[in-house]
C-alpha cells in the first residue's frame, strides 16, 4: 500500500464524519474530511490518491454530482458511496457510472473498513499500472520506427533471415538493428529481450 | 222741629249706596238736628278712637285718631250714652289738641256688634248747650243702632264677599276639575280644570244635564245612584270618591277620578264634583303593568336560568327555568343567600366562588364563567353563569342579575366535533409520518452512524490499550444517542393520539420544534428552512401537537411545490414569526414555488382536494379546523415574485391562564 494514500470522506453530517475519522485512526488510516462536494471539489488534484467515501445525499451537490465532475476531469480515484434507507435507485446509478462499491449506514465494522481497504488497493492497481505502462512506453519511445519493428519480430522469436525477408531489408540490416535495440534497451540476452516484450503486452492490454 | 219730625228726618236718611255716603249722611243730618259743629263715627281699640267717618263744619272732615282717655268718649265706651249737655270744657278740661276742644255740649253713644260688645260710637260736639238733651240722647242712640247695623252688614257682607272670592278663585284655579248639579241633575258651575277636561266651556254645560258628561253606557247606571240615593239617602261615592269613566266633548271615554259631595243649600240639595283626569295615571299604571308582563315574560323565557339577588346576595326572584333546572321550589332559595341556596350545596369550591363574584358585582363588576351542576336528572350540567350588576340612574347597584344557559347540548356537540377534529387530526398526522418515514429513517440512521462508528472506533481503542480517548467516545456516543432520541421524540408526539391539550407554551419553540422535523425532509428534497424568530412574542395557549401539525403540513406543501416547480438545490423556504399586535402572533410560511394556481384558489381548504400523487387532501382543511378551534385565522396569497405565502394567527394566551 502506498503510503500517500488517503481516504477523502464527504459527508455533510458531522457525526458520520468524527466517527469515521475516529475509526480511521485507529487503524492508523489518515484520512481528509470535507462537510460538501464543493469543499472537496476545491481541494482535488491528480496527485490525490486513496480512496474516496462519498455521502449520496448532501445538501447543493450531490454525491452523484461529485462523481460526474470527477468523472468528466479523468479522475480514477474510486469511490465508496454512503447511502441511506431508500437510496438503492441512486446506488445502483453510482455504480454503473463506475463507483467500487456501496455501503448502507449504519456500518458494519468489517463491511466498512474491508471495503475501504478493497478500494485503496483498486487505487494502488490502478496507479501502478498507470506508472508501469507510462515506463514501457517511455522506453520503447527511444527505438526508431524500424528498430521497434525488428524488436518485436525478434521477440516473437523469429529468424533473422525471416525478419529481413519480411521487412524487406538485408539480413545484415536486421542485425545491426538488433543489436542497437539490445543496446538502447539495456539487455544483453534475447531471454531479456523477450521479457520486455512480454511485460509490454501485459501491460497494453489493460 | 218737632221731636217726631226729627226722628223722621234721621230714618228717612237715604241710605247711601255705599256704607261710607250713609254714615256721612247720617252725620250731617245729626249736625244739623242738634246743631252741632262736630259729629264722628269711630272704632274704638285700645284706647284709641279712629273715624270712620266724620263731619266738621258742614263738610266731610279728615279722618280723626286720639286717645280717648280724659275724654267723654271714655264714658261713652264705659257707661253708655252719654249727654254733657253745656260747660263741657270745664267738664272735662279739654285742652287745645282735644277733639273736642272749644265745644260746649257733647252726645255720645256706644256702637255695638252682634255680641253685643261696644266696638266704637257716634259723638256729636255742638259749640251750644243743648236745649233738650233727652231728645238729643235719643236721637244720636237711634243712630248709633242704626250705624251698628250697617256696620255689621257691612262687615258681613264683607265676610261673605271675601269667602266667595276665596272659593272662586280656589275653584277657578284647582287642577282638579270641580263642577256642582243641582238636585235636577243639571249642571250649575264647571270650573276652568273641567272645561280643560272635558273639552266644554262653562258656558256650554251650564244649565244642562250632568249626563252630557257621562258616557252612554252609563248613564242609566248614574240616574239609578242619583235616584237610589234621593229615595233611600245611600251613596256610592257621595264622600268617598272612586274611579269612573267620563265622557269627552269629543266623544272619547276617559277615566277620572271622583270625588261627590252632597251641599244643602236653603234646603235644596246639590252635588259638587271633584273629578281628577286619570288618563295618564292609568296610561302609567297601563305601561307598568306591560312592562311587568314583559319582564315576566322575559323572566320566566324557558331558555335562560335567571335569578335577581340584591347587592347583599339575597334571592329576591328566581325564574321558573332556574327552579325546575335542580327540581326546586320558589321556597327553597328566595329569601336566601346565594351561595347557600340549594342550586349551590353541591360543591363547597362554588359556593365560595359565588360568593366572592357576588361581592365583585356588588362593586360594579361583570363576571362571566362556567359551572357544573347536576341537573334534575342527576346528569351533570354544564352552565353558562354571568353575574352583573344593575344600576339606578345615581350608579348605585340595586341589585345583581344572574344569568345562566344550559350549554350542556352545546358543549357536548361542541366536544364531540372537538373528538372528531382530533381524530381526523391524528390520522393525517400520522399519515403526514408515514409520507415523512424516509426523511425521518434518514435523521434517525445519521445519529446511529455517527454511534456505530464511534463504538466500532472505541472497541478497537480498548483492544489497543489506548484509553485516554475513551473520554471523548463514550461523550460522542451519549451525544448522538439522544441526538437519535429527539428524532423519535418529535415523531412520538406528531403521533400521539389523545386529549387536545392547551397548554401556554412559547410559539417559537413550537414552530422551531415543527421546523427540525420538517428539515428530516429539506435535507432530502435540498431545500433550506429558513426560520425568522419574531421577538418579544407573548405565549400562546395551544395544544401544541396540533400547531406543530399545522406548521409542518404548511412546510411540507411548500417544499413540495418548490420541488414540483423544480427549485431546490438550496433554496429557500422562509418561515417566521411576529407580534400582529397586542393579542395575536403570525406564522407565516413563505415558499418559492408555483404558487396556487388560479382553478384551486377555490377548493383549497377543501377536504379531500389534492393535487399530489400522495397524501390525502385532509392537511389544509385539517391545519384550518385546527387553527380555527384555537381562536384563529388561516389564509394564504401568492407573492409576487414567486410561490406562495401561507399564514395562521394565533391569539396570545390572556394574562393568567393556566397550563393543562
Amino acid at each position: 500500500m502506498d503510503d500517500k494514500q488517503k481516504v477523502y470522506v464527504v459527508d455533510d453530517d458531522e457525526g458520520v464524519r468524527d466517527g469515521l475519522s475516529l475509526l480511521l485512526a485507529t487503524i492508523g488510516q489518515p484520512c481528509e474530511l470535507f462537510e460538501s462536494a464543493s469543499d472537496f471539489l476545491e481541494a482535488y488534484n491528480d496527485e490525490i490518491c486513496g480512496c474516496l467515501v462519498l455521502d449520496i445525499r448532501m445538501p447543493r451537490m450531490t454525491g452523484l454530482d461529485l462523481q460526474e465532475k470527477l468523472i468528466a476531469m479523468g479522475s480514477k480515484l474510486p469511490i465508496i458511496f454512503i447511502t441511506g434507507h431508500g437510496d438503492i435507485p441512486m446506488a445502483v446509478e453510482a455504480m454503473r457510472r463506475g463507483a467500487v462499491d456501496f455501503i448502507r449506514k449504519p456500518f458494519r465494522e468489517h463491511g466498512l473498513l474491508e471495503r475501504i481497504n478493497e478500494a485503496l488497493d483498486v487505487d494502488d492497481t490502478v496507479r501502478k499500472q498507470a506508472t508501469d505502462r507510462k515506463a514501457v512506453e517511455e522506453r520503447l519511445a527511444v527505438l526508431t520506427e524500424r528498430e521497434l519493428e525488428v524488436f518485436e519480430r525478434v521477440a516473437d522469436g523469429h529468424m533473422n533471415k525471416v525478419i529481413a525477408a519480411d521487412l524487406g531489408i538485408s539480413e545484415r540490416t536486421v542485425e545491426v538493428h538488433r543489436g542497437q535495440v539490445m543496446k538502447k534497451l539495456g539487455v544483453r540476452t534475447l531471454a531479456q529481450l523477450v521479457r520486455i516484450k512480454i511485460e509490454c503486452e501485459l501491460i497494453m492490454a489493460d | 222741629m218737632k221731636p217726631s219730625q226729627q226722628v223722621r228726618e234721621l230714618a228717612a236718611t237715604v241710605p247711601g249706596a255705599t256704607t261710607d255716603e250713609l254714615l256721612h249722611n247720617l252725620l250731617a243730618n245729626l249736625a244739623g238736628l242738634l246743631g252741632a259743629r262736630r259729629a264722628y263715627v269711630t272704632e274704638v281699640a285700645d284706647g284709641t278712637a279712629r273715624s270712620i267717618a266724620s263731619w266738621e263744619d258742614n263738610r266731610r272732615g279728615p279722618v280723626r285718631e286720639y286717645r280717648i282717655n280724659g275724654t267723654p268718649c271714655a264714658t261713652v265706651m264705659q257707661d253708655g250714652v252719654q249727654v254733657v249737655d253745656c260747660e263741657l270744657a270745664d267738664r272735662y278740661l279739654l285742652g287745645e289738641s282735644s277733639i273736642g276742644f272749644g265745644c260746649e255740649s257733647f252726645v255720645g253713644s256706644p256702637i255695638v256688634d252682634h255680641n253685643g260688645d261696644r266696638i266704637g260710637q257716634l259723638c256729636v260736639f255742638g259749640t251750644n248747650p243743648l236745649d233738650d238733651s233727652e231728645m238729643a240722647a235719643a236721637l244720636v242712640s237711634l243712630a248709633a243702632v242704626r250705624v251698628s247695623a250697617e256696620l255689621e252688614h257691612r262687615q258681613h257682607e264683607a265676610a261673605l264677599e271675601r269667602s266667595e272670592a276665596y272659593s272662586r278663585a280656589i275653584v277657578a284655579t284647582a287642577a282638579e276639575g270641580v263642577l256642582t248639579v243641582d238636585a235636577n241633575g243639571r249642571i250649575e258651575s264647571f270650573n276652568r280644570a273641567a272645561e280643560k277636561m272635558f273639552g266644554y266651556l262653562a258656558d256650554e254645560v251650564i244649565g244642562k244635564d250632568v249626563h252630557v258628561l257621562i258616557p252612554e253606557r252609563y248613564r242609566n247606571a248614574h240616574s239609578g245612584y242619583v235616584d237610589r240615593f234621593f229615595t233611600t239617602g245611600e251613596a256610592s261615592i257621595i264622600g268617598s270618591g272612586r274611579e269612573v269613566s267620563a265622557r269627552h266633548k269629543d266623544g272619547t271615554v276617559f277615566p277620572i277620578h271622583l270625588a261627590a259631595s252632597e251641599v244643602s243649600l236653603n234646603g235644596e240639595r246639590c252635588f259638587a264634583g271633584i273629578i281628577r283626569d286619570v288618563s295618564a295615571q292609568k296610561a302609567a299604571e297601563e305601561s307598568l303593568k306591560a312592562t311587568e308582563r314583559r319582564f315576566r315574560a322575559v323572566f320566566d323565557q324557558r331558555l335562560q336560568l335567571v335569578a335577581i339577588l340584591s347587592p347583599t346576595g339575597i334571592v329576591l326572584e328566581a325564574n321558573q327555568r332556574s327552579l325546575d333546572f335542580s327540581g326546586l321550589e320558589h321556597g327553597d332559595v328566595v329569601g336566601r343567600e346565594f351561595w347557600s341556596t340549594p342550586w349551590w350545596t353541591h360543591s363547597q369550591d362554588l359556593q365560595h366562588r359565588m360568593k366572592d363574584a357576588i361581592e365583585a358585582a356588588a362593586q360594579g363588576a361583570t363576571l362571566r364563567f362556567e359551572v357544573t351542576k347536576p341537573r334534575v336528572d342527576e346528569e351533570l350540567g354544564i352552565l353558562d353563569f354571568s353575574i352583573r350588576p344593575i344600576m339606578d340612574k345615581s350608579g348605585q347597584v340595586v341589585f345583581l342579575l344572574c344569568e345562566s344557559h344550559d350549554i350542556t347540548e352545546h358543549k357536548r356537540a361542541e366536544e364531540e366535533a372537538r373528538h372528531h377534529r382530533e381524530r381526523i387530526a391524528h390520522v393525517s398526522r400520522l399519515s403526514t409520518l408515514g409520507e415523512m418515514a424516509a426523511g425521518i429513517a434518514h435523521e434517525i440512521n445519521q445519529p446511529l452512524t455517527a454511534i456505530s462508528l464511534f463504538a466500532q472506533a472505541g472497541k478497537r481503542l480498548v483492544d489497543a490499550g489506548q484509553f485516554e480517548k475513551m473520554d471523548e467516545v463514550c461523550f460522542k456516543l451519549n451525544e448522538h444517542a439522544l441526538r437519535a432520541a429527539e428524532v423519535v421524540e418529535r415523531m412520538q408526539s406528531m403521533a400521539r393520539q389523545g386529549e387536545s391539550r392547551k397548554e401556554v407554551v412559547d410559539c417559537n419553540d413550537l414552530i422551531e420544534s415543527a421546523v427540525r422535523l420538517a428539515e428530516s425532509e429539506a435535507r432530502i428534497y435540498d431545500i433550506q428552512i429558513e426560520f425568522s424568530k419574531g421577538p418579544d412574542l407573548p405565549p400562546v395557549s395551544v395544544d401544541g401537537v396540533q400547531i406543530q401539525q399545522v406548521a409542518l403540513n404548511l412546510l411540507r406543501n411548500g417544499m413540495e411545490a418548490m420541488i414540483a416547480a423544480n427549485q431546490r438545490k438550496g433554496c429557500p423556504i422562509r418561515i417566521t414569526t411576529r407580534l400582529c399586535d397586542e393579542e395575536k402572533i403570525e406564522v407565516a410560511v413563505a415558499d418559492c414555488g408555483g404558487g396556487v394556481p388560479e382553478s384551486r384558489i377555490d377548493k383549497l381548504f377543501t377536504p379531500f382536494s389534492t393535487t399530489k400523487k400522495s397524501g390525502m387532501g385532509m392537511g389544509l382543511s385539517i391545519s384550518q379546523a385546527i387553527i380555527r378551534a384555537h381562536g384563529g385565522r388561516i389564509d394564504f396569497h401568492n407573492n409576487d415574485s414567486c410561490g406562495a405565502r401561507f399564514w395562521f394567527t394565533l391569539p396570545a394566551a390572556k394574562k393568567g391562564s393556566h397550563s393543562g
